[in-house]
């Protein structure tokens, strides 16, 4: 999912670094007005960590390899913060591993950021409702969790194929990375199975975490 | 001041919960190093053959990966391009009269890498060294204990604060 330097138009890494610019912008205005802005900075930083690590993850799915996202999770559990928390994790990837790209860093973060932030206000509508059962919980945790890895790896797609070079074999190109996406959905699977199994179990252990409110019990009555 | 006790609890758990967490992504991370996913490929040049092996960092070789050559004087079109094999293997020969510094473009589904290769005044070609795997495994590590630490440093702190102010007068 992480696009090399050189492989896209530089007119398309602007429009990314543009995006990306004012995503960043909007977040951090976001996560200002909140009572303590650095409250929630240790899940932030461990997040990015998992980012950092989980996407370096190759996963097998022939005839390619796939690998994890957590867009999904991460705008679950962080809202706003997962957006410069994905970027911070591209710029060290890009720094330790050359994965990804510096030109190509405001489009990997859109890449990866945008559907982060999609699925924050996908989980949204049932964050502040009080007494949602668990099963809603599961649907809407699922929906997110895959949305997040669905809507990447869509955007992916369509850079890619929209920017071929004309000095490549263009259907071969569009084949394969058509047979990426198609890797993906195994992937989008997963993790949308393991947030809906998580979200529940936050709620119950560490509402916080999931920006809710403890679930009032309910009566014997 | 049972809110407060709560809060107190709640702070606790929250730096035991940091530092398990913390403790877990940094036990996790060698095995993950060992299979970043990228894409690092081997060019050898014997005279003016120059053969490369286009792969990823897992040694997973990249099928069928597009190779476009690209001239000193020319970065913009392609003086060769061609697909590589079933084992990610593309072989050329590269005109050595041409001084300087020519790229190689392995590309598959929109990922890739771009290879140097330096043609000096006397005809001999050499390839721009790799990265160096040792290094980048113990950067990978500092940048997860980083991490980790700055989320044990900030649920630390975001404690202490709390628990001054509930210090009674």
């Amino acid at each position: 999912m992480h696009v090399p330097d050189g492989f896209i138009p530089l007119a398309v890494n602007a429009a990314g670094y543009a995006i990306t610019a004012g995503a960043t912008a909007i977040a951090l205005r976001q996560i200002n007005k909140k009572e303590d802005p650095r409250a929630e900075v240790p899940k932030a930083a461990l997040l990015t960590a998992a980012f950092f690590v989980a996407s370096s993850i190759p996963i097998p799915v022939p005839p390619v390899t796939a690998h994890l996202v957590l867009a999904g999770l991460m705008g679950v559990m962080l809202g706003w913060y997962a957006f410069p928390a994905i970027l911070v994790g591209l710029v060290l990837q890009f720094l330790v591993f050359t994965h990804g790209g510096i030109t190509t860093l405001g489009t990997n973060a859109c890449i990866m950021g945008l559907p982060a932030i999609a699925s924050h206000y996908i989980f949204q509508m049932v964050r502040n409702r009080p007494n949602v059962s668990d099963n809603t919980l599961r649907i809407f945790g699922f929906i997110a969790g895959s949305v997040g890895i669905l809507l990447a790896v869509a955007m992916f797609y369509g850079i890619v194929i929209t920017t071929i070079p004309a000095n490549i074999d263009a259907a071969l190109e569009q084949r394969l990375t058509g047979l990426f996406a198609l890797a993906h959905l195994p992937i989008a699977l997963i993790e949308g199975v393991f947030t809906a199994l998580l979200v529940p179990y936050l709620r119950r252990v560490r509402p916080d975490m999931i920006g809710m409110q403890p679930a009032l019990a309910v009566s014997a009555d | 001041m049972l809110g407060s006790s709560a809060n107190l609890v709640k702070k606790n758990s929250m730096r035991k919960l940091t530092l398990i967490a913390s403790l877990l992504i940094v036990l996790l991370f060698p095995a993950t190093v060992a299979m970043a996913h990228g894409v690092e490929s081997v060019v050898e040049i014997d005279g003016t053959q120059v053969t490369v092996f286009a792969m990823y960092d897992t040694g997973e070789e990249m099928s069928n990966a597009q190779v476009v050559v690209y001239t000193p004087d020319d970065p913009q079109n392609g003086w060769l391009t061609g697909v590589a094999d079933d084992d990610g293997v593309f072989a050329f020969d590269i005109d050595n009269a041409l001084e300087g510094r020519w790229a190689v473009s392995i590309r598959t589904a929109g990922h890739g890498e771009i290879l140097y290769l330096d043609v000096a005044a006397d005809g001999t070609v050499s390839a721009e060294a790799g990265s160096n795997g040792t290094l980048r495994t113990v950067l990978a590590g500092v940048v997860v204990v980083a991490l980790a630490g700055i989320a044990y440093f900030f649920s630390r702190n975001s404690s202490n604060i709390k628990n001054d102010e509930r210090v009674p007068a």
